[in-house]
């Protein structure tokens, strides 16, 4: 009785405890302006813009672009 | 994000999808949007004489259209390959805004036979347009022979 109180107290304790906190460390993307309008511009004139990618979580982000 | 807008000539609408490793977003996509203006206008784009027969001629006209503010300078136009185009004027010339002009292209087929293709360059005194290619094509066919 004792052993198996001691089990599901441990496991109480994983789910309760450490599941969140697993669930928190993860790398968050969050893309900044991710729309520009350039407006009007005179053809021949290179379209140029950098955008913002912030992580705003606590683990590293890894990313890859894909132009489409 | 870097777009050259050489060959557009109205909207621009590229995306970059950016995967990531993160566990709710994943795909993250970036947008970039713009309106071409086309200041220095050339009709057609692409001038096909269609089918052409050896050892005959044939005139298409180019218009050149001022759609700025400013004026432009059309330092020199050129044709290659000079065997098969060849122009009614080459001289430099202005064009003020709004305003528009011809230029006649010239194929002589002579002895080819088959596709054809050249080009026409214009250059322009535009710091982000210094040229404009049109490029042109025939089919050359081979006359036929009557027997008398």
């Amino acid at each position: 009785m004792k052993r198996f109180l001691v089990s599901g107290g441990i496991l109480a304790f994983s789910v309760l405890v450490l599941f969140p906190l697993t669930a928190l460390c993860a790398p968050r993307a969050e893309p900044l302006d991710p729309v520009f309008d350039a407006g009007e511009i005179p053809q021949g004139k290179d379209l140029v813009h950098e955008y913002l990618l912030k992580n705003a979580g606590d683990e590293p982000l890894v990313f890859k672009a894909r132009p489409c | 994000m870097r777009i050259s807008t050489r060959s557009y000539t109205s909207q621009v609408l590229k995306h970059i999808r950016v995967e990531t490793n993160d566990p709710e977003a994943g795909l993250v996509t970036f947008t970039l949007k713009a309106q071409v203006v086309e200041i220095f206008k050339v009709a057609p784009r692409l001038v096909n004489f269609g089918k052409i027969l050896q050892n005959q001629t044939s005139v298409r006209e180019l218009v050149c259209e001022n759609q700025g503010g400013e004026p432009v300078r059309i330092l020199s136009v050129e044709t290659k390959p000079p065997t098969l185009l060849s122009l009614g004027e080459q001289e430099p010339f202005v064009l003020n805004p709004g305003q528009s002009r011809k230029i006649a292209v010239k194929l002589s087929s002579g002895s080819y036979e088959g596709y054809v293709h050249g080009y026409v360059k214009i250059k322009t005194d535009l710091e982000f347009l210094p040229e404009k290619v049109v490029r042109v094509r025939a089919d050359v066919k081979k006359k036929q022979d009557t027997g008398q």
